[in-house]
Order: structure tokens, then sequence, then C-alpha cells
């Protein structure tokens, strides 16, 4: 994402997290559906700002949203004077990871003058301009200046984000584990559960039965996505060159879910409730 | 023909079983594990297999066989094109001959597994654009297909004219996929390549171009430019980097080919020859890396192995990634990787690591 909160721009730019506008807000509630043949993007942009929603109403800034798809080298911008906007792009386009950000542009050389404002930008042009306002402040923005950003919208297509989440995991034995001793490899591109040749055989046998996988599901799967999650926190690029991580992220983001909730809630959600499936154990009292 | 894919499966036991199968990535084939059983076939893309048999030959060759290979499949989309199990039947089948031969196998086992698992498989969506055999030529001409005022024979010659324009224009920057942008520059590029000086393909400042490239998008939405709000923005770098204006016609930028047809396809008797600057071997950046780490070695006698900033692991990680300065390191490497490394090894020798990859991918 090269547009951010927590990047500094030369000027005062709405967006969440920022304090450039005091009490303002900018957002797109985004939706999107796909089938085989296109994807159906439709954009509605939330701005309170009257000031700047006056610019756009009078053609002096326009609200952007830009598709990027870095996989496949594609990216398309849409235009729109109205608050909302819609696209339909061919499935064919899109594979792995898309991001939509949206923005207001000014189209022209633009002033907007707001009491919500941060005085600090004003104080910095009252210097320039050698006129104060003590009810409103004001900044002049430059055609194609950024008056507004939203934060990223992320959506993922690929055959494999739809798959259950332990076809990126793999169980492997290690001879130099005994018992129930077990550890988690995440340095390869599948996730790697490792356990000792004993726990191999059980989980052979646990596979074979509802009953077992719902156990395994909850016992070994759930520990293991549960620190994979804390690794792709901690290190955000592995989703580049883990596939397990890129799966991870991909079913995260369609499904929703903020990764910042702690590890076991982002699991419990990843892995659909996994204790619901414990009734299929029967217990033998 | 339609074209067939590996089952996933099959996918899946041809990659872990990859040092089993040395011998047959040498000399032999993979007619015996790849049998109609281990395949789909897809009728929605067509592929010419007389079309394909004329790819041969080495990087000098590969702006030719990119364009081979993309009129010769038909129905591909970018969505199918970042499908593994496509690509990897590829090159163990109707590629199996160009990939060795353009990508020597080491004759290390070790070596040769980890050359073979990056030019015949893919494991990310940078070995589909950089490394697999078969689907970088691919994709480096689809990339070049979306620049409609270029001829794609023309824009590949100038794609490939560099292959650090190539990794800078596809593998570093976001520039390829801003489609005004990316025409303009490629219509620059075009009119540098003109040139005696041929500046915008000089190394360093190429470099230094698509930085500055990369900065202005930090703080400009380069995708909602116009064609003329482009071209106003290229030529600020222009002056920047050269101190003067790389002139383009702007007009020209406006006025779309017609598709690519077999007429314009390369052939062996089109006497447009494409000059390639002769990259390192990845054997001579791996010499390099290897004589580093023995220098090191006996400056820092005393680091443990596991802490090594060339160890086995992270000489690995350079060949795979390429990283060439600091800021890129950082990206390609996660953080536990980096944190194991030697500090005072780090300090003294990681930018002379980085300088050479940069002088030799």
């Amino acid at each position: 994402m090269r547009h951010s909160a927590q990047k500094s721009y030369q000027y005062p730019v709405l967006r969440t997290n920022s304090e450039d506008y005091i009490n303002e807000s900018f957002a797109a509630e985004i939706d999107v559906e796909f089938n085989a043949v296109s994807v159906n993007i439709s954009i509605k942009y939330i701005l309170s700002s009257e000031e700047i929603k006056r610019e756009i109403f009078n053609r002096k800034a326009s609200y952007i949203s830009v598709i990027t798809c870095k996989d496949t080298f594609y990216s398309h911008s849409i235009r729109s004077n109205h608050k909302s906007d819609s696209i339909e792009i061919n499935a064919g386009d899109l594979r792995g990871n898309v991001e939509i950000q949206s923005f207001v542009i000014a189209e022209k050389n633009v002033v907007i003058k707001s009491q919500n404002l941060n005085a600090d930008y004003n104080m910095f042009q009252s210097a320039i301009l050698n006129e104060s306002n003590d009810q409103f402040n004001q900044f002049t923005y430059d055609k194609g200046d950024m008056l507004a950003l939203t934060d990223s919208y992320l959506f993922a297509i690929d055959r494999e984000y739809f798959k259950p989440l332990q076809s990126c995991i793999d169980i492997d034995d290690d001879p130099e584990l005994k018992g129930g001793d077990w550890r988690i490899d995440t340095s390869e591109n599948h996730l790697k559960i490792v356990v000792s040749k004993e726990m191999k055989q059980i989980w052979s046998s646990l596979s074979q039965q509802e009953a077992g996988k719902a156990a395994l599901f909850n016992s070994l799967y759930f520990t293991a996505i549960s620190y994979a999650i804390q690794v792709l926190r901690a290190e955000p690029d592995i989703v580049n060159t883990n596939k397990w991580a890129e799966v991870i992220t991909a079913k995260i983001n369609n499904l929703g879910i903020n990764i910042e909730e702690e590890d076991y809630r982002v699991t419990t959600k990843l892995l659909n409730e996994p204790l619901l499936s414990l009734n299929n154990i029967t217990y033998e009292y | 023909m339609s074209i067939k894919f590996l089952k996933q499966k099959n996918l899946n036991e041809l990659y872990s079983a990859v040092g089993d199968n040395l011998e047959r990535y040498r000399s032999g084939n993979f007619d015996e594990l790849l049998t109609s059983e281990a395949t789909h076939e897809f009728d929605k893309i067509t592929i010419s297999h007389d079309a394909i048999k004329n790819i041969k030959g080495n990087d000098k060759d590969d702006a030719n066989n990119c364009l081979i290979l993309f009129n010769g499949i038909e129905g591909m989309t970018p969505y199918h094109a970042r499908d593994a199990r496509i690509w990897v039947y590829i090159t163990h089948t109707l590629f199996l001959e160009y990939s060795r031969n353009r990508w020597p196998i080491p004759s290390d086992d070790k070596k040769a597994i980890n050359h073979i698992i990056l030019h015949f498989f893919t494991t990310n969506f940078r070995n589909f654009h950089r490394d697999n055999a078969a689907s970088r030529l691919w994709w480096s001409a689809f990339a070049c297909s979306k620049v409609k005022t270029i001829p794609l024979n023309k824009s590949l010659e100038l794609l490939f004219y560099r292959q650090d324009v190539r990794q800078n224009l596809l593998d570093r920057s976001s520039t390829s996929r801003i489609d005004n942008l990316y025409s303009v520059f490629m219509h620059k590029l075009d009119a540098s390549f003109q040139t005696d000086e041929k500046s915008l393909f000089n190394k360093v400042k190429n470099h230094e171009y698509m930085k500055e490239l990369n900065f202005l998008g930090g703080s400009n939405v380069l995708e909602a430019l116009s064609i003329e709000d482009s071209a106003q923005i290229l030529q600020g770098v222009d002056n920047l980097i050269f101190g003067e204006d790389i002139s383009i016609d702007l007009n020209g930028l406006k006025k779309e080919l017609q598709p690519i047809d077999g007429d314009s396809r390369m052939d062996d008797s089109d006497d447009t020859p494409v000059s390639v600057k002769h990259e390192s071997t990845e054997d001579e950046l791996r010499a390099l890396l290897e004589g580093l780490r023995d220098e090191i070695v006996k400056v820092f006698p005393n680091t443990s192995d596991d802490k090594r900033l060339l160890s086995p692991q992270i000489i690995a990680g350079l060949m795979y990634q390429k990283p060439r300065d600091i800021e890129e390191f950082i990206a390609m490497f996660p953080h536990y990787m980096r944190e194991q490394i030697s500090g005072e090894e780090s300090e003294k020798y990681l930018e002379i690591v980085l300088q050479i990859i940069d002088d030799h991918t």
C-alpha cells in the first residue's frame, strides 16, 4: 500500500488516524461479487466534509478509486463526481490479492476553507498569503493533489483460497522427536507440523474418521494456525514468499477478519468455529 | 491443440521428488511420470506445438522466444497464466530441452535442486514473472502487449535490450501496471534507443530513474493520470536525471496499433537483431558470494556458523531474491533471518554483498 495514514504529505489529507482534519472522515463501502466471467465492484463513498463535497459537486475535485492486482499487472482507476460508482472487470484479468483504494483528487487548483482543517496548516499558509482568518482555516491544493484517501480494501481471487485451510498444511515426522513432542515449521511453502513417528500414526488413524478430524482441528491445526498468525503478524513480508502465508492472508481478507484481533479469535473464524465439530465425538463413559 | 496441465496431486509429487529425479532433469524426460492420468486438458486454451518447437537458444533469444510463446498460445488470460499447474507441465514436457539449455543445471546436486525449483516450478508470484523458464517469457510479452502503440516485437526488443531495464520495470516497480504512465515510459525507452547514447538504458541512470518514479508514486495517484499528465510527470524525471527532456510524440501515443497478427512475429529471418547485454551467470554470482564468504571468515573467525552473513541459507536467499540495496534486503528477508546475522559482519560487508549483486544481475 503506497498511500496510508502513517505517511506524511506536504498538504492536509483527510484520512483515518490523522489530525489533518478534525472530526471529519472519508471511507468507501465496497461490495465485490464475482463469478467465472466477471468481477463486479460497487463503491459507495462516505465523506463527511461539506467543503470537499462542494468542490466535488463543482467538478473541481473527483472521487477516484484505484483497483490493483500486482500478480497480473492489472491496474485501473475509475473517476466520479457522484457518491457511488461501479466497475465490471473481466475475471480473467485478476488473480491473487486485489487492492482497492479510494481518493478525492483536485481536478483544478482549489481552496478548501473549513473550520475543521487543522489550524497548523492555516498558520503555515497565512504566513505565505499574508492574511489571516479567525473563523475558517484554509489550504490551497494544486491540480492532482490528494484531498482525502481511504484505507485499502483487500480481497483475493484464487482457486486455492477457497480450499480448506488444511490444504496448505503438511504433517511430517521427525525420528528425533519422541512421544507427544512436536514443532511447527513456517519456513517452507506449506505450513509444516512436525511430530514424532508415534504421533504421525495417531494422526493417520484420526484423519480417517470425522470424530478424529474434529479432535485434530481443535488441537494440532488450531495451535499451528494460531502460531502461523503470530508469525504472519510479526513478518508481514512472508506473504510474498510462502504459500501458507498467502492463503491465510487471502482468507483473512475475504472473510473480513481483523488480523489485529487475538490469535485464537482469528483462528476460530478461519477454521469456521471448529469447537462445533466436537459434536461429532461420541463419548463413552 | 488444447493445453494440458498437471493435476495438483501430481504437481506436489513432482515437487517433492526433485532430488530423486535429477537425472531426468539433466538428460532424461518425464514421459513415464506425466502420463494422461497425471494431467487435465483445457480446451479454452490452445497451444501450437509447431510454434513452440522454434523456442531455443539463450538470453540473446529471450525477446524472440517471448513473442513465439505469446503468439503460440491462444486464450490464455492473466488468471490462467498464474496457474502453476500449466507452467510446470510445460517446463517438464514441451520446454524440457529448452529449459535445461537456457538455465544449465549445476553439477552439484544441492545447487541443482534449488536451481530446478527456481526454473521448472513456480512457488510465488515473482517466480511466474522472473524465473520459471516458460512463464517468464509469456509474462514479459504480456506486459509489453499492454503498450498498444508500439508493435509487440519492438517493445520486447526494448525490454530485453538490457536485462537491468527489464528487471527494474517488471520486477521492481509498479510502473508496468499503470497503463498510461507505462506507455509514455516505453515511448521514452524507444526514443532513447534511437540515440547513440541510449541513456535510459544506462544501468545506473535507469535505476535512478525508476527510483524517482517510485518516489513520485508515493505522493501522487499515478494510476489516475492521463497520457498528457503522465508525460508531464516523466518530463520532470527526465530533467532531474538527465538534465533534459527525452522528447516523444504524444500524438503517436494516442494511435492504437492493430492487434498483433502472424506477420509481425519475429522469426529466424527477421533482420533486426536483438542485442542483449549478457548477464553474469548464476554460477558466477554464487562464486563471487562464496569467495566473499571465505574472506569474511578470515576477518571474523569467531562468528558462529549460524550467524554468518553469508551462511548457506542467506546465500540461497540472495541468489533467489537478488536484493540490490538495503531497502530491498529488508523487504525480502524476514526479520527472523536478519536478526540472526552477526552485527559486525553485516555492518562491514552487507553493502558490499548488495553491490556485488547489483553489479552482476
